[in-house]
């Protein structure tokens, strides 16, 4: 089965985020095929290359990137949320005259017609809200 | 059929209430997160009439324990791991999340 | 035929359960419900519990720190998102009545509730 996840919140100081990835690993583990996860309003932060997690702590942004270099899933960052929050691209930073980007490789920023897409190529889509 | 996750404390805000007047009796409700909090107190007895009109009550077992809540869970509330909540959504066409 | 006229649609059921301006998760369900008409996909948006507050009459926010959202409601027609639904019982709970809505909805007691979301192949909640 394909799946698509929605991601709401920060991996900092909300659990939800955790929880996706943790379902993210076990549905790939049990053979079927993750497309894309879809960050949305706080959720950009998971996509963020500047956190500093501290030693025990999961570094969820580093386990997305992972995640997608082994498994090839899509992670995308609505670019109105992204914005907004100063997750940003070099195109971004330059385009809005800013010092650096922020938004960690292995994701992209792109518009809710990628949520759109994934919910009509995808058998299950779970949201991770809260 | 659809599963109904549910992942805030019932005692948070009105999820759990809006969620119990939606849920139909073929779907499956999993609590997840701090949404476990409503296996224990009053939300145990709204839970036990969700599935005596044969609702499925599941919840996820790490996060009742990391709650200290895992030993006071109702019989009828079934515990899964992150395979089990896997499982869940495969055999669930609609996922509603309640938060 | 346009590639458009040939993707496949699938129902949607965006749910907003949060009151606006306070958080801002209610203008982002209405971008939602937006974004899903604009590819042409059969959208519905229910107004849920505190959700339903986004539907009050009379918004005036501070304009240099808040977008009104009452305006943004009043474009959902054009951008093809005409499937509005609010919970009857919330609405009454709040004090609202239809005529105290920016716009009409579609009231919905606990059997149409169950209805809308049966009726739909995926529920996003924002």
């Amino acid at each position: 089965m394909i799946f698509s996840l929605l991601v709401q919140e920060s991996a900092v100081g909300r659990q939800s985020s955790h929880a996706a990835y943790r379902f993210a690993r076990e549905l790939i583990a049990h053979g079927h095929t993750l497309y894309r996860v879809f960050f949305f309003g706080d959720g950009v932060h998971n996509s963020t290359r500047l956190n500093c997690a501290p030693g025990g702590e999961a570094d969820l942004p580093a386990l997305w990137q992972q995640l997608a270099t082994e498994h090839g899933v899509d992670l995308v960052s609505c670019v109105s949320s992204a914005l907004r929050r100063g997750i940003i691209d070099e195109r971004e930073a330059v385009r809005h005259a800013r010092e650096a980007a922020s938004l960690r490789e292995g994701f992209e920023l792109s518009g809710l017609g990628q949520l759109v897409e994934a919910c009509i190529r995808s058998d299950r889509i779970v949201d991770f809200g809260g | 059929m659809t599963l109904h996750i549910l992942s805030a404390s019932p005692f948070a805000g009105s999820c759990f209430e809006e969620c119990r007047r939606v849920i139909a009796a073929d779907d499956a409700l999993l609590l997840t997160g701090d949404g476990v909090y409503a296996a224990i107190g009053g939300g145990a007895a709204v839970l036990q009439e969700l599935h005596a009109t044969g609702v499925a009550i599941v919840a996820l077992a790490e996060d009742c324990a990391a709650r200290g809540i895992d030993a006071r869970l109702p019989e009828f509330v079934a515990t899964v791991d992150y395979g089990g909540f896997v499982d869940l959504a495969v055999a669930h066409p609609r996922t509603v999340s309640w938060f | 035929m346009s590639a458009r006229d040939s993707a496949p649609r699938r129902s949607v059921l965006v749910v907003c359960r949060s009151a606006p301006y306070g958080r801002s998760r209610a203008r982002d369900a209405v971008d939602v419900a937006m974004a899903f008409a604009a590819f042409d996909q059969p959208v519905t948006l229910l107004f849920l519990g505190d959700g339903v507050l986004a539907l009050a009459a009379g918004q005036r926010p501070a304009a240099e720190f808040s977008r009104s959202l009452e305006k943004l409601l009043g474009t959902l027609a054009d951008y093809g998102v005409e499937e509005l639904h609010a919970d009857a019982a919330a609405l009454a709970a709040r004090g609202l009545d239809a005529q105290a809505l920016a716009l009409p909805v579609r009231l919905a007691g606990p059997d149409e509730l169950r209805e809308l979301f049966a009726a739909h192949e995926r529920v996003l909640t924002v």
